[in-house]
């Protein structure tokens, strides 16, 4: 099984995505979550990223694949706003334990 | 059997220690005595070793040597540790110097002390210098005058304690119990002086402490220590009087002095009492207190001292062996989960010889204390360890294990990295995964589903790790003082990708050399005058092509979502745009507050505004660096706050710590 990685897109890749990225790693780090985050702009992101984060206005319209997870933060310096990205990982991770 | 007095005893044993010659100079420091001694005493014992076709031999320059074949060598060894016991050591004639201090209720004399003891009065002065840490620890003064004497100031109570522990140092438990059935030799000489006093007092302790013993689980230990409390207060209340403390005990412990009491011939005053609650406090708790470090402490340098006779390696210098030692001995305990004859056997196969030294020595010194082979073992992990320096101890390796060897393993070893910053290689393993790994590559092997029999030690644990499996697996670790294991080669460092590096050190170099603070004055009031003369500006610094593109660009971003960052007087503008011809970090002082939308959707008073811009083709450095100080803007407030107020000079720091800290990532990037 493929590690988990999650896509953290804003419009430029600089400040958005990064500042967000800052955030969530923090709040993995508290929940105790090995998980890597990459920022990307939005028309770089990979087509093979599954777990994709970032501002609705800008991830409404990126290609879905079946079983992808997508999470708009509108908030993105927010510790709460990535509550549901915490949960999703907590099950997706307790499926292959 | 030839005599050898301490002194040559003590010279004789350090030489063994030593193939090349020693300077007398730091034989008399190492043994705490003057070269004129050392000297005096070359002739005697040249004398004495002769029976041992041994010679005492003075290299000009380079100091003594014994010289002769190995096995005389071990003959005198043999001898020496024969005679060992009935001399009284260095360390024996501190604990009566000691002693004797606290036997006197005020100064004593040098010249007095120095008579009694048959030693010389500048013996006595350098060994007062040795024990005042003994009285120190006992929150006791040893107050000196110079030439004339010394006396013990402080707390009956504190004496008392000090003087149970130096009995202790001499005694142990099997001779006191031999003295308990009328074996009168058994007495430790240091008590030689007053023996009738003694014996009649220990005689009658124990019969009043006996019954009352009976009904608990005390251990042998525990009632020797009460036996001479009780004596020791039978023997001083009348002399030396203790100071009653308000305090609390328990009211199992106020019932046993009540039944002590009652069955003790005289009558005891508050203070009295107090103290003998303080001293059955300890039935309760049945380990080794801190008040028996001393003892311990004593022992284990008498350990050494046997080790190195009898091993012939001197393991004297290392002051990290003793601590060592003696932490391990005082947290002793029966709970080690590791696997013992695992452990064993790795040591007898590793050091077979010091593991017949270390256990004949421990028989001697610790007589009264049973230590297992596995206790043993430990200790000759702490002896292994000096002879394998200077080799630097490796890192632990472990094996976590779960069931499928991804989440909760995962979660251990992040739960590890956390608690034991010392075990630098972790890695996991799933349970039916171990078949195909060489365990005995592992230091230890920590799992969190029960393992088949493995012969490593291992130990199961709840993936959390929650405090007491930390407690659990730290006293793992203190029971492998050092990693078996060899350190792992490490892999040759990538490729270092010089153009890479060159383009990044250059790109932080065209960042740091753009940034500035400039300040705008504009008098309009719109939003978009205001990013008109940015971008103005930053077209004077040839960052972009076009003012008013640029503009354009930074207000299209302001109106797609704010920009002002919440809690802050900053907002970011930011974009990658084709009006942009070098990538740059700038910060705009306002000269007036601007409501501005922020990144929360609320609005935000705004008195500074950052631009960050790139080229829309920017090379992955230049957006490496870039998002390098957005990150560094949130990364803690005090961070964000040299953003917000500091001046030029300020955030050039910041920009350069954090530029540094790409450029360092960079250059490890080949070794993670």
């Amino acid at each position: 099984m493929k590690a988990i990685e999650i896509a953290f897109v804003c419009e430029s890749g600089l400040v958005g995505s990064v500042m967000g990225a800052q955030v969530l790693r923090k709040r993995l780090q508290q929940e105790k979550l090995q998980v890597t985050v990459r920022t990307y702009r939005v028309q770089e992101l990979p087509s093979d990223a599954s777990f994709i984060v970032g501002p609705e206005r800008i991830i409404r319209n990126v290609l879905r694949k079946a079983g992808d997870h997508v999470f708009f933060i509108n908030q993105v310096l927010i510790e709460a706003a990535y509550d549901d990205v915490i949960i999703t990982l907590r099950k997706e991770l307790s499926r292959f334990d | 059997m030839i005599e050898f007095s301490t002194r040559e005893r003590d010279i004789l044993f350090y030489l063994l220690t030593k193939t090349d010659p020693v300077q007398v100079q730091d034989v008399a420091e190492t043994l705490g005595t003057s070269e004129r001694t050392i000297q005096r005493e070359r002739e005697r014992i040249g004398q004495s070793i002769e029976a041992f076709q041994l010679q005492l031999d003075y290299i000009r320059g380079r100091g003594l040597v014994l010289v002769g074949d190995e096995s005389s060598k071990r003959q005198l060894r043999e001898a020496l540790l024969l005679s060992h016991k009935m001399l009284p050591s260095t360390d024996d004639r501190q604990v009566e110097l000691a002693y004797r201090l606290l036997q006197e209720p005020g100064m004593m004399k040098l010249q007095a002390l120095a008579h009694a003891m048959y030693v010389a009065p500048s013996t006595v002065s350098q060994d007062l210098e040795r024990i005042d840490e003994w009285f120190q620890e006992y929150d006791l003064e040893l107050r000196r005058k110079k030439g004339i004497g010394a006396e013990v100031i402080g707390a009956e109570i504190d004496k008392r304690r000090l003087l149970i522990s130096l009995i202790f140092t001499q005694w142990d438990v099997l001779s006191f119990y031999r003295l308990l059935q009328g074996d009168l030799d058994q007495i430790p000489s240091l008590l030689q002086a007053e023996r009738k006093r003694w014996i009649e007092a220990i005689n009658q302790s124990y019969a009043v402490i006996a019954p009352v013993t009976k009904q608990h689980d005390v251990s042998d230990r525990l009632i020797m220590r009460a036996t001479i409390a009780l004596t020791i207060q039978a023997l001083r209340m009348d002399e030396f009087s203790m100071h009653y403390e308000l305090k609390a005990y328990p009211i199992e412990v106020l019932q046993r002095v009540d039944r002590l009491e009652q069955r003790l011939p005289y009558a005891l005053n508050i203070a009295e009492r107090q103290w003998l609650s303080e001293e059955l406090r300890n039935f309760q708790q049945d380990h080794l207190d801190t008040s028996e470090e001393l003892v311990i402490r004593l022992r284990v340098k008498r350990l050494i001292d046997h080790v190195s006779l009898l091993y012939g390696e001197s393991f004297l210098e290392d002051s990290a062996l003793e601590r060592g030692l003696i932490s391990h001995i005082m947290s002793y305990t029966r709970q080690n989960v590791v696997n013992p004859a695992y452990v064993i056997k790795q040591i007898e196969r590793e050091y077979p010889r010091l593991f017949d030294a270390v256990k004949q020595a421990a028989e001697t010194v610790f007589s009264d204390q049973a230590f297992a082979d596995y206790d043993l073992a430990f200790w000759v992990m702490h002896f292994g360890a000096v002879l394998s320096k200077p080799v630097p101890k490796t890192p632990y390796r472990v094996l976590v294990v779960c069931s499928a060897g991804l989440g909760s393993s995962k979660l251990l070893m992040n739960r590890l990295r956390q608690e034991f910053p010392e075990l630098e290689q972790i890695e996991n393993s799933s349970l039916f995964g171990i078949d195909r790994l060489n365990l005995s590559e592992y230091d230890f092997v920590l799992s969190t589903v029960p393992l088949p029999d493995i012969s490593q030690p291992h130990l199961l644990v709840n993936p959390l790790l929650p405090q007491d499996e930390v407690a659990r697996v730290r006293k793992l670790l203190v029971s492998l003082p050092k990693s078996f294991q060899q350190p792992l080669r490490k892999d040759t460092p990538g490729w270092l990708d010089l153009q890479r590096l060159e383009q990044l050190v250059r790109t932080a170099r065209e960042l740091a050399e753009r940034f500035s603070i400039e300040t705008i004055s504009s008098r309009s009031e719109g939003l978009e005058e205001l990013l008109l003369e940015v971008s103005t500006v930053m077209v004077t610094k040839e960052i972009a092509h076009s003012a008013v593109q640029l503009s354009t660009q930074l207000l299209r971003r302001h109106e797609m979502s704010g920009l002002g960052i919440p809690g802050t007087r900053l907002a970011l503008f930011h974009g990658r745009d084709d009006s942009i011809r070098h990538g740059a970090f700038l910060i705009f002082e306002l000269n007036r507050t601007i409501e501005l939308l922020g990144m929360d959707q609320l609005f935000h008073p705004i008195e500074r505004i950052l631009v960050l811009v790139a080229p829309e083709q920017a090379s992955d450095e230049l957006l490496q660096l870039l998002s390098s100080i957005s990150g560094a803007i949130i990364e803690s407030d005090e961070r964000t706050t040299q953003f917000e107020y500091g001046d030029e000079a300020q955030v050039k720091i910041v920009l350069n710590e954090t530029f540094r800290k790409v450029i360092e990532r960079e250059l490890n990037a080949s070794e993670t």
